[in-house]
């Protein structure tokens, strides 16, 4: 008893004392030193496509004011905030930016200083939600609401939305074109936290059978089955199997932290998997993937091109790759958005890619550590929800680029050129950051 | 029990990676097919999550929420650290062990070559392929640019050597079997390879030297002239191929492409190229597939040279066993001619006027006596049903058409086998070795080849190039024992002496050479005849095999169509010697 009388004594902060994030800022100085020295490589080799100077430096400017404006800022606001997050995605955000700047040509546009900018409002994004918004806990009340917004996005960009590349996923305003579906992630996650986190309690007294099956309860079946049959919609309609897998995939891990239950997640992949088999056989496109998939070099003139080039451009990388510059990127259809991480493989090497995704796995590591030191029930699931966006996300499009599975068009979280992509994730690891400093 | 469990999933993971990526077959290399290491990454997955799932500690009943978060979380963790483990693997294969392999050129079924275009053919200066004299017979042509054209100097030869056309229609015959010296990654001076990959220099391919004789294949070609057919002449002592010539064949160098032209000029080019590989697939008489060593004729006659060694070494018959031979010989009602008899009135004959006047009813009751069993082990020993190990592409001769294996259950199969007829199907090649093994005297079948050496490309200290590898003699199979060899060169010399091959000046007296030989003619119906000629010629410590066939003539014969083709070649190479 006189323990734990004691033990709150001597936890108290001292009052509002002002700390320098120290760690951020030493941290921070790998993802200055790389766009830094990437840019001065792109510069000075003289294999470019484009006539870069020592004026386009400016984007690299901008780029260390936004890291170390950031830290400032937090620094000032919101001192207790977790201190690995900006490192971790500014050195993944600077990564893209060098590929990017090394990757533009007279074909593709000026993409490099559009990165900048989606890079600079992607920043000022995090920081709006970091410190802007002091509480999540009205997201738990409008969930139906934002689910219904969500949705009817969707269904709205699939009437009237614009296709490219097959995929019919965008709305265009003029010059840009922003992904809803990119949205309709972050609110999948909201809606299934504030559901669950709801509903536990009626969990154990809900019983559901079928015959001599014991199912689910409905809780946990309801959901289960509404986004297994809307990810089948996305496939058939949207042409997008990439969301689907993501969209499932979310609802499942947060459905596995919330009830422990693996059996719910086998019953998920077997639904999923009966859904893949159907889509295999009857879709023309979802049967093209999978061909590719399993052995594209007989069609590597035609459908297998791509992934070929991506394969050829893997190869050529090595240990070290061929240094940035000197690589042959431009083969690979794509290669500044969805094929990014085959030109890194092949100018940085195993140990460029190697690298990358280490970066990612201690995002997700930190994410979930976040998550663990929360209290607040509904902020755990998001918080697990979200990481495991970035998680399934880079597994996805990874795994697509080097035939581990099926290909299926998506982003590489912070790295690949397009600027719903840079937004949205700057947006999560904002949420990330708040719930961090909660306790 | 844990612990075990434990360590069998780090046995089983560990096992599944390493199969994965050392276990590479090489069908599964050239098909590129992933699915064994997908496979293996898949048990290699299931092993480790196992392995982490048991580690985990047991959430106790009463645990606190937090407590179970916890818990799932280790969980979910766990599963996204598997699925980035496969990645990485998947990285460290493609990037590493992999990667040599998959940077090859991969030809679809369809003819295309898919190929990294980083790799740019046209900037390897590709080895030269010399002739035995070492004269250029496949060469290239530098441009200012360092674009490279592969030319051919020698057409005579270089129609055996395959074609070149590494963006379009891939790579054939010795261009393919020797790709990775004559670009010069493998077998180069690894000192001089290093130097020119630190300076992003191509390494000088290496050449090629053949065991062609140029002589011999111009006479060769002159002789075959037109004719659709072949003749092959080896060295019977090596197994080096002197000469190599066969109709129809195609012309590699009008598919070579030409990196240097520009503008109209290259699409022009291109486009010619395009419209003879055209031509060439779609013309029925298949001018890609070799005749010496993919094509497979009747043999007729010849085959008899098989049939007498067969029943010699297995003590069946003696060179003078005589056989009933009235013209006609009758069996299940199946009546088998015999016009070959120089003297009709004679009815007994012995197994070597049978061999030397080839005579039909002889060769059918001998191929009864054989029997099925023997015909399948003889002709096994001298080669038939498998590939024979060349440097080119070849096709098996067989004894009888694989689909349809109770064939030689029947007498008349047998009779008809005994005297060439029957379902055998043999390559010019083939039929070369077998005059090849008589001819020497201790009866073995040499290996056949056509690269002699293969040279590093010439440097300042070494203008010669280096020898990197050298062919040497090699014997293949042994199909007949030492004195049964003996006997037949007796009854082959005897057939090139006073047989109908002697009659038809067969022997070439003129030469001094001693030379035992054989005619066939096969009937394929409607008049149509293959004529064939194989035999053996020795001199001054040399011995030359050759093989002559003229493919589908209306009223074609061995010794009228096959034989003076044959001698003119040999005539050719035994007039140097003393």
């Amino acid at each position: 008893m006189i323990k734990a009388q004691a033990l709150p004594k001597a936890k108290k902060p001292p009052r509002l004392r002002r700390q320098l994030r120290w760690t951020e800022l030493q941290l921070l100085l790998l993802p200055i030193a790389l766009v830094l020295i990437g840019m001065i490589i792109v510069i000075s080799v003289p294999h470019q496509q484009v006539g870069w100077s020592a004026r386009d430096l400016w984007m690299t400017f901008v780029f260390i004011g936004l890291v170390i404006g950031s830290n400032l800022a937090l620094t000032i606001w919101l001192p207790r905030s977790d201190q690995l997050i900006l490192p971790l995605i500014s050195s993944l955000t600077a990564f893209g930016l060098i590929m990017t700047q090394r990757l533009e040509t007279s074909l593709t546009g000026n993409i490099a200083s559009r990165q900048v900018l989606w890079i600079g409002l992607g920043y000022v994004v995090f920081l709006a939600v970091t410190l802007g918004i002091k509480n999540f806990m009205w997201l738990k009340r409008y969930k139906y609401t934002l689910m219904a917004i969500g949705i009817g996005l969707d269904v709205v960009v699939l009437l009237f939305g614009r296709t490219i590349n097959g995929a019919r996923l965008w709305f265009s305003f003029g010059p840009f074109s922003f992904q809803p579906s990119e949205l309709l992630k972050i609110i999948l996650v909201v809606f299934m936290a504030a559901y669950l986190d709801d509903k536990r309690d009626l969990m154990e007294n809900s019983r559901l059978r079928l015959g001599p099956i014991n199912l689910p309860p409905l809780p946990y079946l309801a959901p289960l089955l509404i986004m297994w049959g809307f990810s089948m919609l996305i496939v058939i309609f949207q042409r997008e199997l990439g969301a689907a897998e993501l969209f499932f995939g979310i609802v499942l891990i947060i459905l596995y932290v919330a009830s422990g239950k693996a059996s719910y997640v086998l019953g998920g992949i077997g639904l999923f998997a009966v859904g893949a088999f159907v889509a295999v056989n009857s879709l023309p496109y979802v049967q093209t993937r999978i061909t590719d998939w399993i052995n594209p070099w007989p069609v590597g003139k035609d459908q297998g091109y791509q992934i070929v080039q991506a394969l050829f451009a893997f190869a050529n990388g090595g240990v070290f790759g061929s240094g940035l510059e000197y690589g042959a990127p431009y083969f690979i259809p794509e290669v500044h958005t969805d094929y990014v991480f085959a030109a890194i493989g092949e100018e940085l090497g195993l140990a460029g890619t190697l690298g990358i995704i280490a970066l990612f796995l201690l995002l997700i590591y930190r994410s979930f550590h976040i998550a663990l030191n929360t209290r607040n029930s509904f902020y755990q699931l998001m918080a697990i929800g979200l990481a495991a966006i970035y998680g399934l996300q880079t597994f996805i499009i990874i795994g697509g680029v080097t035939k581990l599975i099926p290909l299926s068009g998506m982003t590489l979280p912070f790295i690949s050129y397009g600027g719903s992509s840079i937004i949205i994730n700057f947006a999560i690891a904002g949420i990330l950051m708040r719930i961090s400093a909660e306790d | 029990m844990t612990n075990f469990v434990r360590g069998l999933c780090v046995f089983v993971t560990i096992a599944a990676i390493t199969v994965g990526l050392v276990w590479q077959p090489k069908e599964v290399v050239d098909t590129r097919s992933d699915n064994l290491w997908l496979a293996c990454l898949a048990v290699a997955a299931i092993a480790l999550t196992t392995f982490f799932w048991y580690g985990w500690a047991k959430l106790k009943p009463n645990a606190s929420p937090n407590a179970r978060l916890r818990h799932n979380v280790q969980r979910v963790g766990t599963l996204m650290i598997v699925a980035f483990v496969l990645l990485s693997l998947q990285l460290l294969r493609e990037q590493i062990v992999q990667a040599d392999d998959i940077k090859k050129p991969f030809y679809t079924d369809s003819g295309d070559v898919v190929h990294d275009p980083r790799a740019d053919p046209f900037s390897v200066q590709r080895g030269n392929i010399r002739d035995s004299t070492g004269k250029i017979v496949v060469g290239i042509e530098v441009s200012p640019d360092g674009s490279v054209k592969r030319t051919y100097k020698d057409p005579n030869i270089a129609q055996i050597v395959g074609y070149y056309s590494p963006i379009q229609y891939g790579l054939s015959g010795l261009e393919k079997q020797y790709d990775d010296y004559l670009s010069g990654t493998t077998g180069a001076n690894p000192i001089l390879k290093l130097q020119h990959d630190l300076l992003h220099e191509a390494t000088p391919g290496n050449d090629l030297i053949l065991t062609i004789d140029p002589a011999l294949q111009t006479a060769a070609i002159n002789a075959l002239g037109a004719t659709n057919g072949s003749i092959v002449l080896l060295d019977a002592n090596t197994g080096g191929v002197l000469a190599m010539v066969g109709n129809p064949h195609y012309d590699p160098s009008r598919l070579a492409y030409d990196p240097t032209l520009s503008g109209d000029a290259r699409i022009k080019a291109t486009k010619a190229i395009g419209s003879y590989w055209q031509q060439l697939i779609n013309d029925p008489n298949r001018p890609l597939v070799a005749p010496a060593t993919q094509r497979v004729y009747t043999p007729g006659s010849i085959f008899k040279t098989i049939t007498l060694g067969t029943a010699l070494d297995l003590g069946l018959t003696s060179l003078d066993t005589t056989w009933f031979d009235d013209g006609q010989f009758t069996i299940d009602f199946h009546r088998i001619n015999d016009p070959n008899r120089p003297d009709t009135s004679k009815k007994t004959w012995t197994s070597q006027e049978g061999y030397m006047f080839s005579l039909n009813a002889v060769f059918a009751q001998m191929g009864l006596k054989i029997g099925a069993d023997n015909f399948t082990n003889y002709t096994n020993k001298f080669g038939f049903g498998q590939n024979i190990p060349f440097d080119l592409p070849v096709s098996a001769s067989t004894l009888y058409n694989p689909s349809d294996p109770n064939f030689l259950k029947t007498q008349t199969a047998l009779t008809d086998t005994g005297f060439g007829q029957g379902q055998l199907q043999v390559t010019p090649l083939q039929m070369a070795l077998v005059a090849a093994a008589m001819g020497r005297n201790d009866g073995a079948m040499p290996k056949p080849f056509l690269v002699k050496e293969i040279r590093s490309a010439a440097t300042v200290q070494s203008p010669q190039g280096l020898i990197l590898q050298q062919t040497k003699p090699d014997v293949w199979l042994r199909p007949l024992r030492q004195d049964t060899t003996k006997l037949m060169q007796t009854a082959m010399l005897a057939s090139a002496k006073d047989g109908w091959v002697g009659r038809n000046g067969g022997g070439l007296p003129a030469t001094g050479a001693t030379i035992g030989g054989k005619t066939g003619t096969a009937e394929l119906g409607n008049g149509i005849e293959n004529a064939w000629y194989i035999a053996w010629a020795s001199k001054g410590g040399r011995t030359f095999a050759i093989a002559c066939v003229v493919d589908h003539k209306a009223g074609g014969e061995g010794l009228r169509d096959a034989l003076p083709k044959a001698n003119a070649v040999l005539q050719a190479a035994l007039a140097g010697i003393k």
